[in-house]
């Protein structure tokens, strides 16, 4: 019965989602406020409906309702209860009702805040945002339903696949589309803005927290899923670009591209319609990678759905919103004439404005690469491969140049810089830099060009804090001086640090994990050792174990080096239910690297079972993760200011 | 004569499966496995697969490595026996010009378009029109 209510709200949401879209876009043009009210009014309405949808999909899940065919399909009775209820949206047909209920949970957000808003701009992108959740509901409705029942129900699931069954895996798709379609709203209101012929930089200014929350969630999202990736799939590496990888990256570096020209666009009045752009293309690739992931037109590793209909489903959302906005910008787009803030060659702005085209640029390069073999295959006929190679060899030379810009663009003025009277504040990060390049060239030998990636590293972390060293006046004015205005640093300038910082130490990790780890692959049969670099692995024992929905084999392996002793206990799993053997690895390290162990399979055929072994020795690993981390951390800090949440200032010029 | 065979066999057998690969060829042994992909799994390179082709493809480069071969020559190798489709690299020629060059295509464009977008709008907001002028000049009579 609630399955069926559940249906029912959906469809609700549906209707209630095209009033929505009516009362706004109509109550703005028609500047009639008791529509404006009525749309946001139907938002709540709409977010009471498909929670409600959302709450009765959870709760089929939770009691294994086995009528349901989501159900069936992606639980089972002895499955834990963290994976019974994650198992709502580790499924495709539950992860776009999620995405609705984050869509229309954006629009309320909206509705709730930004009482400074002017009410007809704010109508209009709820009315947009309205459009966007009527036409991904009506695709849940008629191509995804996750509520479709069984005629003739069967006792047990079918279980959700077993590689999903992890704690991280778990809150890592709902931070992916809280980024994803935080985005939605980010175009809804550049859509409103273009309806409305507002773009300035009191649009900016309200643009900005939304942009910066997507992008801290997607900063989240992406993280989560990368350790994911690295733990569980055993295989020592956390970045493969695959297609769905790269479908949540390509959308990441358009918002931090947007991130910082909408700080260009509200601080300087300059970039308007540059940022009203790529406010549209952001949301336009998110929509894009859904549709790549979730039509199947590449075989990729997590596509859990492979279905054409979906495809065209999805194809059409993204026509209609990315063309339709595209075609609005197009035709609005040159009568804005509000890019009044002029720069000269040498400024923030042209920094910043560099900084955007490398990352615009990155991204449409993944793009290009991620669908080149549908490509080959259309045009040439030839079933080609673009693999991680490829990306590793165009988008480190991009990243590169942004890298190096960087701490430049944070010392440089705005409208005017003097480029060597500011540069040459920085000069002690760069000689730091290269003296730590030189370091890493000696000790990495024959590996130039990692030693090229570590000083890049050193110079944005070093120009990082050299940054927000000048901020606090240290070595200029008294130490606890400085420490105080430490503590009414605003919120954005802390944030601003930790990202940069955290992007150096990102690289450096990256580095250092891609050209200095070992790995190497054994076969040991029980009570034999093996050396490994500095370590002495023992396989002691091998025990069988049970838990709640998988048998396991655990391997109890001695680990000697130097004085220490310890054992990791890498676990083979095998998920009954579901046919599907995963590993579980075991690690341990430090913030020099981790060794890590992975179980294979057992090999009979010589007497005494060898048991395979993947050895890893990943150094500075923990860089990698710890350095996006605190670029989350930063994301978190500049939402925290409160320059964010109070009025903003009424544009200049603005008749 | 069975005896002898398997002499034989192990004799030829002997230089490519008992020597090992020393450091440098290991590292380049690790390298191409993770360029080339298993042929059954899915976007998995036969590094890290544990199918029995991978494990066959695995041995390959390491026959290869000791033959002698290059990478290119490897790679090479495999595009003809197991399809271009195994190379995570793609090779270049006529098919991956486009996708080789598609970086600087863009960055190209994308120069042009910020050249376009972001210097016109200054020097049209620094020279006057004609007609721009007329009215500056109008207004300023007005005012005397």
């Amino acid at each position: 019965m609630l399955v069926e209510i559940g249906h029912f709200s959906l469809v609700l949401v549906l209707s209630l989602s095209l009033v929505q879209a009516f009362l706004g876009l109509y109550g703005a043009s028609s500047r009639n406020i008791s529509l404006i009210n009525g749309a946001n009014r139907t938002v709540i309405l709409a977010f009471a409906a498909i929670l409600f949808a959302f709450m009765a999909l959870v709760y089929a899940h939770l009691v294994s309702d086995f009528s349901v065919k989501n159900v069936v399909e992606n639980s089972h009775t002895l499955k834990p209860l963290l994976y019974k209820i994650s198992g709502t949206w580790g499924n495709h047909e539950g992860s776009m009702l999620l995405w609705v209920l984050v869509s229309i949970g954006f629009a309320i957000a909206l509705v709730l805040r930004a009482k400074t808003l002017s009410p007809s701009l704010k109508a209009r992108a709820i009315g947009v945002q309205g459009l966007i959740s009527a036409a991904v509901v009506a695709y849940v409705i008629f191509a995804s339903n996750p509520f479709v029942r069984l005629i003739d129900p069967p006792f047990q699931g079918n279980d959700l696949n077993p590689l999903l069954q992890d704690p991280a895996l778990s809150i890592h798709p709902p931070f992916l589309y809280l980024g994803y379609v935080g985005l939605s709203l980010v175009f809804s209101l550049a859509i409103a803005a273009l309806l409305e012929g507002a773009v300035d930089a009191a649009w900016a200014r309200i643009l900005r927290p939304w942009v910066l929350a997507s992008w801290t969630f997607l900063t989240i999202g992406i993280l989560l899923g990368a350790y994911w990736a690295y733990y569980e799939l055993g295989w020592g590496g956390w970045w493969f670009w695959d297609p769905v990888e790269n479908a949540s990256f390509m959308p990441w570096l358009l918002a931090s591209a947007l991130l910082h020209s909408a700080i260009v666009t509200e601080k300087r009045g300059a970039l308007a319609s540059w940022t009203v752009l790529l406010a549209i293309l952001a949301f336009s690739l998110s929509l894009l990678g859904t549709f790549l992931v979730r039509s199947g037109v590449l075989t990729s590793v997590h596509a859990f759905a492979l279905d054409p209909k979906r495809g065209i489903f999805i194809l059409m959302i993204l026509g209609l919103f990315t063309g339709g906005g595209l075609l609005l910008y197009g035709l609005k787009g040159a009568s804005m004439g509000s890019d009044r803030g002029l720069f000269a060659i040498f400024s923030r702005e042209s920094t910043l404005v560099l900084n955007n085209l490398f990352l615009v640029v990155a991204s449409f390069t993944i793009l290009v690469g991620t669908l080149y073999p549908l490509l080959g295959e259309a045009i040439y006929g030839r079933a080609i491969s673009v693999g991680a190679p490829y990306f590793n060899a165009v988008f480190t030379p991009l990243m590169s140049i942004i890298l190096c810009i960087m701490p430049i663009a944070t010392f440089f003025t705005w409208k005017r810089a003097k480029p060597i009277e500011q540069g040459k504040k920085l000069i002690l990060s760069f000689g730091l830099a290269i003296v730590f390049g030189l370091i890493a060239a000696f000790l990495g030998k024959d590996k130039p060009m990692s030693a090229v990636g570590i000083a890049i590293g050193f110079w944005v972390i070093l120009g990082a804090i050299q940054e927000i060293s000048q901020k606090v006046g240290l070595g200029k004015i008294a130490f606890n001086q400085s420490m105080k205005r430490f503590d009414n640093l605003r919120g954005s300038n802390i944030g601003m640090f930790l990202a940069h910082f955290g992007i150096g130490i990102f690289v450096i990790g990256a580095v250092v994990q891609m050209n200095f780890s070992q790995e190497n692959t054994i076969a040991l049969g029980v009570g034999e050792s093996a050396k490994f670099g500095n370590y002495e692995v023992t396989l002691n024992q091998i025990t069988s174990e049970e838990g709640p929905n998988f048998y396991s084999d655990v391997a109890h392996i001695k680990v000697k080096t130097g004085a220490l002793n310890y054992t990791l206990k890498p676990e083979r799993r095998y998920y009954p239910a579901a046919k599907m053997p995963t590993t579980e690895v075991s690690r341990k390290g430090n913030i020099g690297g981790e060794l890590y162990i992975a179980l294979g399979e057992p090999n009979f055929t010589t007497g005494q079972p060898k048991w395979t072994l993947r050895l890893y020795y990943n150094r500075f690993i923990g860089w990698v993760f710890g350095g996006v981390l605190l670029v989350a951390i930063g994301g978190l800090f500049s939402l925290s200011d409160r320059g964010l949440r109070i009025g903003a200032p009424k544009a200049k010029g603005v008749a | 004569m069975k005896k002898l065979i398997i002499a034989f066999l192990i004799f030829i057998a002997s230089p490519v499966f008992a020597q090992e690969l020393n450091p440098k060829q290991e590292e380049r042994y690790n390298a191409l496995g993770r360029e080339i992909r298993c042929v059954v799994c899915q976007s998995e390179p036969v590094a890290t697969s544990s199918a029995k082709i991978a494990i066959d493809m695995r041995d390959v480069i390491k026959e290869r490595i000791l033959a002698g071969d290059s990478d290119t020559q490897i790679r090479k190798y495999f595009a003809e026996h197991y399809g271009e489709y195994v190379l995570l690299r793609p090779q270049v020629n006529k098919v991956t010009y486009l996708l080789w060059l598609a970086p600087i295509f863009l960055l190209v464009f994308g120069v042009f378009f910020a050249m376009k977008n972001v210097t016109n709008k200054k020097l049209e907001e620094e020279t006057l029109s004609d007609e721009e002028l007329k009215q500056a000049e109008a207004i300023i009579k007005e005012l005397e």
